[in-house]
């Protein structure tokens, strides 16, 4: 369904090169959940932004490859990406939902607006399908009428779920979907979305910081930092039995409800994607730091799809 | 709740609102003109002024020979008809009956005027007659075919001052306004830095340029009138007559554009920018909504409102016309009147263009309140 090789994104900016992506590989199978957890700015967003093509104007580099499909989309024309790709195979929700929606035009014009641009359907058919959706997000058809301002922030998010939905797409990003939301809405969300994906065999990509978020719902983690997939694994292994010191850290920072297990952080702070450190980009704050992390780690292999980049299970 | 009893609330609400908005507009319009009175007649000092002018000019009758003689032997009459035969009393007589028409022709001059009432109060009479729009008279000026009546003196000029302020208003609106939306498309490239760094060229007015052009239009080139708003040579035709006039247009318009466009492109330029990097733009690019749609849609759409708003009120604007700029050109438009009228303290002038000028902009106030609840479905809803 999709497939990440070798992904490698930079930005130019005013004091270097942010090396937002660097050599990520994952996989997606239909009807399957890959989460993305990781500490804000560690190139998750950036990473799905890659994927949907939705760039800044100042990336300096985007290599390796996107396969969505069956179709190669790194050096596709963005016309064709436009045409072939963008909203018809994979969708996006952003990050600010809450924001996403223009307060001067109403619910049906966005959600139509996908389904008439990209596919040319005829206006009465569009508002017909959106009916449709808007129902299965579990929203009133006559909120199609109302504009922005008149939802909840959770019914706005409901909003932008469906119109990532109208097209009846492969892929959805899941951006951040629920971390604005409080803890009702964002486990009514959670449901919603479970429901959504055994009901229409959707595949997502879940980009969180909230790991008890991405527990509900994902199949395989992958767990980002600096740029980098530190480790990739099946969700029931890296949640219990995290392999790479920063997963271990990044588990252990959550609370647990009643345990006597304190809940630990690790010190210091992520490091400049500008200059990362020399090596390993975890060195500086790992505790199992080693003389041989001055060296880029490999990416070691620990099951068909599951991989850690750490020097601790290099066999050398 | 029903949907008709819902609908009644609203219309109901909506007409509340509106009375409120219309009677405080309407309060504040009272309260500017009552202002505009006491100062365009300075303070009741224009009344001194005047009954000064009366009584000289009736003193004035008295330079004039066969006048005099013809009141002194009326006098002489009437004080010979008292009995008064004493030559010494009958020149007294006579002086006295003299100075007393003086008073009383000054009186009949003054009451015609409407200056036999204390200013405090004929102020509000004043008031009354601009609010009413009933401008009377001005007291020294007179239109271009002879008439003292103001609105005659206003209607003359207010064409003039249409086709030259008005349009030059609106090439330079509509100009600010797409030159910006498309410089923020281009952020950042070589056309952007250019048109950001021509902007200073707005510190200067318009009519400081226009020397500048009648200079080297008119004066060196000799291509292009140097003013005036049509040549006297020009045969009755209208086509010719037109184009004559457009002819005398450029240069002002020329001188306009130049001053005025530049900032307001460099203004636009950044209220575009920012807007454009808000949220739902951001997620409408990544949607891949083509980029016209996202303008008209998603930039334009939202941002109508403060666009609307000054669009009407320099449209309003325009209805003075510019006092500098119309005398470097020699254009005869309302700002020259205004000009007059102030310099020669002719209040009822004064007063009537800007009571016009009022209710132009109390209207337009009123108006925008109705366009701001079409165009932005935010301010329909004023609350449950």
């Amino acid at each position: 369904m999709l497939r990440v090789e070798n992904l490698r994104m930079y930005y130019r900016t005013m004091s270097g090169l942010v090396r937002a992506v660097e050599d990520v590989n994952f996989r997606l199978r239909e009807g399957e959940t890959i989460a993305l957890i990781g500490e804000s700015g560690c190139g998750k967003t950036s990473l799905a932004r890659a994927v949907i093509r939705f760039l800044p104007r100042n990336v300096a580099e985007l290599s390796g490859s996107v396969v969505i499909d069956g179709i190669e989309t790194i050096g596709m024309s963005d016309k064709d990406f436009d045409s072939k790709i963008r909203w018809r195979k994979i969708t996006y929700v952003s990050q600010a939902a809450i924001s996403s929606l223009n307060p001067v035009i109403r619910v049906v014009d966005h959600m139509i607006e996908p389904l008439v641009i990209h596919f040319k359907v005829p206006k009465t058919d569009a508002i017909e399908r959106a009916k449709e959706i808007i129902k299965r997000v579990g929203i009133p058809e006559d909120f199609l009428w109302r504009y922005p301002f008149e939802l909840s922030g959770g019914m706005r998010q409901r909003v932008v779920i469906a119109i990532s939905l109208i097209t009846n797409p492969k892929i959805v990003i899941l951006d951040e979907p629920t971390s604005a939301l409080d803890v009702m809405t964002q486990a009514n969300i959670l449901n919603m979305l479970k429901e959504l994906r055994s009901k229409i065999n959707l595949s997502y990509i879940f980009i969180t910081h909230d790991i008890a978020v991405s527990s509900e719902l994902a199949d395989k983690v992958a767990v980002m930092y600096a740029g980098w997939i530190v480790e990739l694994g099946p969700a029931e292994k890296v949640y219990v039995d995290p392999l790479h010191p920063y997963s271990k850290g990044l588990l252990g920072s959550v609370p647990r409800l009643r345990s006597d297990v304190p809940v630990t952080f690790i010190p210091g702070t992520p490091p400049s994607l500008i200059n990362p450190p020399k090596g390993c980009r975890f060195r500086p704050r790992c505790r199992y730091a080693m003389p041989k992390c001055e060296e880029i780690p490999p990416v070691i292999k620990t099951g068909s799809e599951e991989y850690v980049r750490c020097w601790l299970y290099g066999e050398k | 709740m029903s949907s008709a009893a819902r609908r009644r609330r609203e219309i109901v609400r909506y007409l509340r609102f509106v009375g409120v908005r219309s009677a405080s507009v309407l309060a504040a319009l009272v309260l500017g003109m009552l202002l505009v009175v006491i100062i365009a007649n300075l303070g009741g000092k224009i009344d001194q002024i005047i009954e000064a002018d009366i009584r000289f000019s009736v003193g004035m009758v008295f330079q004039d020979p066969t006048m005099r003689k013809q009141i002194e032997e009326r006098c002489k009459q009437e004080c010979l008809a008292k009995g008064i035969e004493e030559e010494e009393a009958l020149r007294n007589c006579i002086e006295e009956c003299k100075t007393s028409w003086v008073e009383t022709q000054v009186e009949i001059l003054k009451r015609a005027r409407g200056l036999d009432k204390p200013f405090a109060i004929r102020v509000f009479y004043y008031l009354g007659d601009a609010l009413t729009l009933n401008l009377g008279r001005a007291i020294y000026m007179h239109s271009d075919t002879g008439s003292s009546r103001v609105w005659d003196i206003i209607i003359e000029r207010l064409p003039n001052t249409i086709l030259l302020f008005t349009t030059a208003n609106l090439i330079i609106f509509f100009a600010e306004l797409f030159l910006g939306l498309m410089l923020s498309r281009k952020y950042g490239t070589i056309l952007d830095k250019l048109a950001v760094s021509l902007a200073p060229l707005s510190s200067m007015p318009g009519w400081f340029y226009g020397l500048f052009m009648i200079i080297i239009f008119a004066f060196w080139l000799k291509i292009l009138p140097s003013g005036g708003m049509i040549s006297p040579e020009t045969p009755p035709d209208p086509l010719l007559r037109a184009l004559d006039i457009m002819r005398h247009m450029i240069l002002p318009l020329l001188s306009w554009l130049i001053a005025y466009v530049p900032i307001g492109v460099y203004y636009y330029r950044t209220f575009f920018l920012m807007f454009s990097t808000e949220e739902y733009v951001e997620y409408a690019r990544a949607r891949g909504i083509p980029p016209r749609i996202i303008e008209r849609r998603y930039i334009l759409r939202p941002t109508l409102p403060p666009i609307i708003t000054t669009l009407v009120l320099t449209l309003i604007g325009s209805w003075m016309g510019a006092i500098i700029t119309e005398s470097i050109f020699r254009w005869p438009g309302l700002g020259s009147v205004l000009a007059e009228a102030i310099a020669r303290n002719d209040s009822p002038v004064i007063v009537g263009i800007i009571a016009v000028y009022a209710y132009l902009l109390a209207i337009s106030v009123i108006a925008l309140d109705f366009i701001y609840g079409i165009v932005d479905p935010r301010v329909r809803v004023g609350g449950e």
